[in-house]
């Protein structure tokens, strides 16, 4: 081929961020591929993988609730995270990075939980991961559900399914309490 | 036989010319749709912005934690990154999104306000990782490679490798997706269209009642998104034809998912990639036959 020299380096660069992404479709080669991952700092690979191969079937629910001086506890509260579908979704919905953030927080708790259950420091491990923290942040955000000055708070995450009209709730964590 | 010649010259002169119209057509159509995707997600942004501040649930010292604190430009981040900065930074894309309207296409001015455009959204799109979508991947995507392969001062040949570029990860992520799905027991089964709809996040009211009414669609969604998105990329093998249907296939697949779950930015983003698939298709016709 009669190729000049900008385009031999346009073509591999081409071949081999191809070849990249292809690879970095692998959750194994993602997590063992420090150069890889050195090369992708920009997020230049992405991953194609949409709703496979276990599409997420479950809506996530993060509730809350408080504790006074007296230790009166408020009912559990739902953070407002869904939302019923609506025709102008198709068009303009700001609304669903919300969803998506919570997805992504809650699936990094979960990793954390499945990893390191039953260990010790299992609640300091989730206390420090970006997840609690975007979630605790949410959290924190919401009014208080007693009338008290000082009130601590306590927040779980919750995984429904609604298939065929039977709900079914399955606890997924519950944090401790801790000052807002 | 010197006329079959000029003849035979004649018809090759006029191919490429129409094949460099083509090609300016083909960008200035992906930058079109590029630009309108941008907009679209600047102005949800924008109608979102008290998240984004300090108290907010998207507050960069949360979500861009590991660049907070882990890097020396903390502070500066942090500014670029609150809720004013990411005000600015829209304000900037969608002035310049806007501008762009007006400016001759492929001017210099054009490139270096485009170039503008492309980097804050790519600034926008580093602030965090959590929350962000396929749609999201794309942009970045096709932002580098019409950066890297129509602004630089390439030759028309480097436009080309742009096209064949776009289309090449285009027919991947679907062809990816597809074959994902093939090897996930749910997929086949049919179980996952069900178990997605039902859901109220990505699922509506009429998506719910369809699928628990009728069971036999939710296997036959599940396999013809399976198919449509495996066989996706022999669109590129048949010419201009064969890549406008599945291109309509595609374009309303992503409608669909649009209307009933709520992605709406899919929408914009992947068709952002379709004329390139196109371009080619059409290209690769007299090659292939």
């Amino acid at each position: 081929m009669d190729l000049s020299i900008t385009q031999w380096i346009y073509l591999v660069a081409m071949v081999a961020w191809v070849l990249c992404t292809l690879l970095w479709q692998f959750p194994k080669i993602r997590e063992n591929a420090p150069l890889l991952s050195r090369i992708n700092v920009l997020g230049i690979f992405p991953i194609w993988t949409f709703f496979s191969p276990n599409p997420g079937i479950f809506d996530v629910h993060v509730i809350y609730r408080d504790k006074d001086v007296y230790d009166t506890i408020s009912e559990w509260k739902e953070m407002e995270i869904l939302f019923p579908r609506q025709f102008i979704h198709g068009f303009w919905n700001p609304r669903k990075r919300n969803v998506k953030l919570i997805i992504d927080a809650v699936s990094d708790v979960k990793t954390v939980l499945g990893k390191y259950r039953g260990d010790d420091d299992l609640n300091s491990r989730i206390m420090l991961t970006k997840g609690f923290l975007v979630l605790l942040q949410g959290v924190s955000a919401m009014p208080k559900l007693l009338d008290a000055k000082h009130v601590i708070r306590q927040f779980a995450i919750i995984n429904s399914t609604n298939i065929n009209g039977h709900r079914t709730i399955v606890p997924i964590y519950e944090s401790q309490y801790f000052s807002i | 036989m010197s006329k079959v010649h000029i003849s035979r010259t004649c018809i090759i002169a006029l191919h490429n010319l129409y094949m460099e119209i083509l090609l300016s057509d083909v960008y200035r159509l992906t930058i079109i749709l590029l630009a309108s995707s941008f907009a679209l997600k600047n102005m949800e942004y924008m109608s979102m912005i008290r998240a984004y501040s300090t108290e907010g649930v998207f507050s960069f010292r949360i979500v861009g934690s590991d660049v907070f604190y882990r890097s020396g430009y903390g502070k500066f981040f942090e500014r670029l990154y609150s809720d004013s900065g990411l005000k600015l930074l829209i304000t900037i894309s969608l002035t310049g999104i806007l501008t762009l309207v007006i400016i001759p296409f492929a001017s210099l001015a054009f490139k270096l306000i485009l170039t503008l455009v492309l980097i804050i959204n790519f600034l926008i799109h580093r602030r965090h990782k959590f929350g962000l979508d396929g749609a999201d991947q794309m942009n970045v995507l096709l932002s580098i490679t019409v950066l890297t392969f129509w602004i630089l001062p390439v030759s028309n040949t480097i436009q080309i490798y742009g096209i064949y570029f776009i289309a090449v990860q285009l027919s991947l992520s679907y062809l990816v997706a597809g074959v994902a799905k093939l090897f996930s027991t749910s997929w086949r089964s049919g179980q996952a269209v069900k178990g997605i709809f039902s859901t109220y996040m990505f699922g509506s009211y009429e998506s719910r009642l369809l699928t628990r009414r009728h069971p036999a669609v939710n296997q036959l969604l599940c396999w013809l998104t399976i198919i449509f998105e495996i066989t996706f990329p022999l669109g590129l093998l048949f010419g201009g034809t064969g890549a406008l249907i599945v291109l309509a296939i595609g374009f309303s697949f992503h409608l669909a998912n649009a209307f009933i779950m709520g992605l709406n930015d899919f929408l914009w983003s992947f068709t952002s990639f379709y004329p390139a698939f196109y371009f080619a298709a059409v290209n690769l016709e007299p090659i292939i036959y």
